[in-house]
């Protein structure tokens, strides 16, 4: 135990450095041992020890029994940094998303499958032409500071979205702010501008919505989640700790949570296996053997999270969807996830969205590599003999690898590739959403819910600046109608034209790759391409 | 020859080369003579022989061969697969040449630029040469690597920029050794005298200063040749070098790492080549350097100032022509 504390207190002082963890874990052993030799010499205390490797596919959990309460859970989270925040509707970093999910609640939630979930709503109904939506909240809920949510508190949260053109102003789509109102403390009445049928998918993007009291200060995060702050280091680490008076009681299950900035896997993957983290989040299809091998549980989710290739249909050659179409068909999707994720991902079909309620694989014939068929249509695209530039960024798995597989696949359908990475300051800076042939992230959300942002004309994440009137056209209708059959069949056709004419080639849908100790349960495979649950914390326990 | 030198602008121009050229053949001889000399060496001809020859063995180094990390032996070869499922011998094989080219180039600008830059420091001496040590100690003063990231990170990454960016960074130190150098031999005699006979001060350092600093040259261009593959080696691991997915070894290591567990050669084997060419070129020019002081009185003098870094005062030993025949003999 006291080399335990020793372990803990080095991590308290600096933030997790490489350094330290190799340190902690008896550093001689890196050299070659790799997992298991560093398993057995490090922590100390009992944490490495016993455990099978559990792999959660697809959807199934494993025999846990009773949630217990009580411990502290530490989790490495990647992707933290110096501009990391606790603001409610600005989460910028990983780590972000991580930290507010333990403090804030939304109005619902997505759920492992990708659905809606009430959480603080008790119910959601639109009026006949989708323009307003009355919201009835759950009685009783409390923020950490013992007041109660009320409706003027949802007004407020969305206000202040509105206000400081936070991201989730893309969820709200035409709120009417100023004709909002609150009918009684319990119930709000949302007004749109334009009719909004989407309004309970795009709310999904829980994430971008917590609620937070009237007069929220960031300074003092203050919500209704599950956890309320202890301390917060940006780019180093938080702790949170039970709220007592949570709504959904008996959770949450652990009495603290303390997430650690870890900046790269191979330091993550130490620090889990040297029980110094009990759990760490997005790694890479390469730790997932040496994880199980040293008894940790490795949790892989099949998302329908996209690393979408984007191409530019504004500009040439992209601009002739010949050339579009055959780089789809160019693509070998099968080897790509084999070399990017060892096989962990799902195939795409260059639609996303696949998760939503209308998405029907059948209709949509699966591409497969036909280098013929590329090569002819790239001809009478005209981009023969062109070297294409493609430019992408270390920001999200396959990012970097995915390209390196396309050049070398088109290579056999003679097409030149010039693959650039860039340094993520640079890509975002320079490149993004304005190179013509790019790649881009993107975690699950419901499809007409990504089509606002990513590819109607004007969308503010639109990196293939898509512009089809009757594509638009085919969305306002869907917005518009509340008759599910009939937006069934405008999602249909919208999705046709992704298919056939998209500025996307959507090779494959990531799989998310956590590492959780042997006694940490709970941590469900998602698809919403966010880590561990979609951070849902208040469902994790601990049993030693 | 020291007849020669009473008719300098004549005969000395050819005298001194061959004298030069004598020693430098006779201290690279020195260097062979010993163990360090002899390992170092083979350890660079090693690696730049793998560099240079694998490619023409080396399979499609992008070519992919099932999923990652697969272990030895397998479809991937003798090596193992990488992060894509590459094979890690075809790329190890292809990865270097580029390395050491870059490097090379590297090298050759820091010591055309260092010695110009320090030879005139010591040949012009005050205002220019202020101006121009003042300038290598503020370039020395920042860390090189961080330099050449600032440099990448603003223009974009292009090998040339790697080449200048790292030519830049090696280049103060070549001025400062070579300033030291040559201010000692600008002071000689045989220096002086052809200076005094009107020649013009171009003619004079390119005839009768350059030579005499062949050694501490040559001393240099190992060392800083072992510092450039560091530097544009950590370069590409970092991802502002080559852009994958050609094969280059600083980015097998930084790709391969994640899976140091399940296929450790995709990290180990360009690390080795890296540190064993690093270990090689260094053990060269430490070989060099003690083959010259070992060779007692009769070694170049300037050399060993030079090495010394120290700066050479007024009143030293003088050494004259004779002193310099005696060690080229």
């Amino acid at each position: 135990m006291s080399e335990d504390k020793k372990l803990n207190s080095n991590l308290d002082q600096g933030g997790v450095t490489r350094r330290k963890i190799l340190q902690g874990a008896g550093a001689g052993a890196l050299m070659f041992g790799g997992g298991s030799l560093l398993a057995a010499c490090g922590g100390g205390s009992s944490t490495t020890s016993g455990g099978g490797a559990t792999t959660g596919g697809g959807g199934g959990g494993e025999a846990e029994g009773k949630p217990v309460a009580g411990g502290v859970l530490r989790v490495g989270a990647q992707g933290g940094s110096n501009t990391d925040s606790l603001d409610a509707h600005n989460v910028l970093t990983n780590a972000d998303y991580a930290r507010a999910a333990q403090l804030y609640d939304a109005l619902i939630r997505i759920d492992n499958k990708g659905q809606p979930q009430l959480v603080l709503a008790e119910s959601l109904e639109p009026n006949k032409d989708a323009t307003e939506w009355t919201v009835k909240l759950k009685k009783g809920v409390k923020f950490h500071d013992g007041s109660t949510m009320e409706a003027k508190d949802v007004l407020y949260s969305f206000n202040r979205i509105v206000k400081g053109k936070y991201p989730g102003l893309y969820a709200l789509g035409p709120i009417n702010m100023k004709a909002c109102k609150a009918v009684d403390p319990l119930t709000v009445k949302l007004v749109f501008s334009t009719p909004y049928s989407l309004l309970e998918e795009a709310l999904t993007l829980h994430w971008y919505l917590y609620i937070v009291p009237t007069g929220y200060n960031p300074k003092q995060p203050i919500g209704c989640g599950p956890f309320k702050l202890k301390s917060f280091t940006p780019g180093r680490e938080s702790s949170t700790v039970k709220f007592d008076e949570y709504w959904d009681a008996p959770k949450p299950y652990l009495d603290e949570v303390k997430t650690i900035n870890i900046a790269e896997e191979t330091a993550q993957v130490n620090a889990l296996q040297a029980g110094q983290v009990d759990a760490v989040d997005y790694l890479t299809a390469a730790s997932i053997a040496t994880l199980e091998s040293s008894g940790q549980k490795v949790v892989i989710s099949k998302s329908g999270g996209w690393v979408p290739f984007t191409m530019r249909v504004d500009k040439a050659p992209y601009s002739d969807n010949n050339l579009r179409e055959g780089l789809r068909w160019l693509v070998d999707r099968e080897q790509m996830n084999q070399s990017v994720f060892s096989g962990n991902g799902t195939i795409g079909n260059d639609i996303f969205g696949i998760y939503d309620k209308f998405y029907d694989k059948s209709l949509f014939p699966q591409r497969e590599q036909d280098l013929e068929k590329a090569e002819s249509l790239i001809k009478k695209g005209n981009a023969e003999g062109q070297t294409l530039q493609l430019i992408s960024t270390p920001n999200a798995p396959g990012m970097t690898q995915m390209p390196q597989v396309l050049k070398t696949q088109a290579e056999a359908a003679n097409v030149k590739i010039n693959v650039t990475i860039q340094p993520t300051t640079e890509y975002f800076a320079r490149s993004y959403l304005k190179v013509p042939f790019s790649m881009d992230y993107w975690p699950y959300a419901p499809y007409l819910v990504d089509v606002a942002q990513a590819t109607l004309p004007g969308a503010p994440f639109s990196a293939t600046y898509f512009n089809n009137p009757a594509y638009t056209k085919l969305y306002e209708e869907a917005s518009a109608t509340l008759d599910e059959g009939k937006k069934g069949e405008i999602v249909h056709e919208m999705m046709k034209m992704d298919y056939d004419e998209g500025g996307y080639i959507i090779p494959i849908f990531f799989p998310v790759i956590d590492g959780v100790a042997p006694y940490v349960y709970g941590v469900e495979p998602s698809v919403t391409g966010q880590a561990l649950s979609t951070f849902q914390f208040q469902n994790f326990w601990i049993k030693k | 020859m020291s007849a020669n030198a009473t008719t300098p602008d004549v005969i000395a121009a050819k005298a001194p080369r061959a004298g030069v050229g004598g020693r430098a053949g006779r201290l690279l001889r020195g260097a062979l003579r010993t163990r360090r000399g002899q390992i170092g060496l083979l350890l660079t001809l090693v690696v730049v022989g793998i560099a240079f020859l694998g490619p023409l063995f080396a399979g499609n180094p992008t070519a992919l061969h099932g999923g990652p990390f697969e272990a030895p032996g397998g479809q991937a070869g003798a090596l193992g697969g990488d992060s894509l499922g590459r094979s890690v011998l075809d790329r190890v094989l292809d990865g270097g040449w580029r390395i050491l080219l870059i490097s090379a180039a590297a090298t050759a600008m820091a010591i055309v630029l260092g010695s110009v830059a320090g030879v005139v420091a010591a040949y012009r001496g005050g205002f220019a040469d202020t101006v121009i040590m003042r300038t290598v100690d503020v370039l020395l003063g920042i860390p090189s690597l961080v330099f050449v990231l600032m440099l990448l990170s603003v223009v974009g990454s292009h090998a040339w920029l790697v080449i200048v960016g790292v030519g830049l960074t090696q280049a103060p130190q070549v001025a400062r050794v070579l300033r030291a150098a040559a201010q000692d031999v600008s002071e000689r005699d045989y220096v002086k005298a052809v200076a005094a006979w009107g020649v013009p001060p171009r003619t004079v350092i390119r005839r009768h200063v350059i030579p005499s600093l062949l050694t501490p040259l040559m001393v240099e261009c190992a060392l800083r040749l072992s510092f450039s593959i560091i530097l544009v080696a950590s370069l590409s691991f970092l991802g502002l070098g080559t852009q994958p997915p050609t094969a280059d070894w600083g980015v097998m290591i930084n790709e391969n790492r994640v899976g140091l567990a399940q296929n450790v050669w995709g990290v180990l084997a360009p690390a080795i080549l890296l540190a064993t060419l690093a270990v090689g070129t260094n053990m060269f020019s430490d070989a060099i350097a003690r083959a010259n002081l070992s060779s007692g009185p009769a070694g170049d003098p300037t050399l060993q100032m030079a090495l010394s870094a120290s700066n050479v005062a007024e009143g030293d030993e003088p050494v004259g022509l004779e002193a310099i025949d005696e060690g080229s003999q």
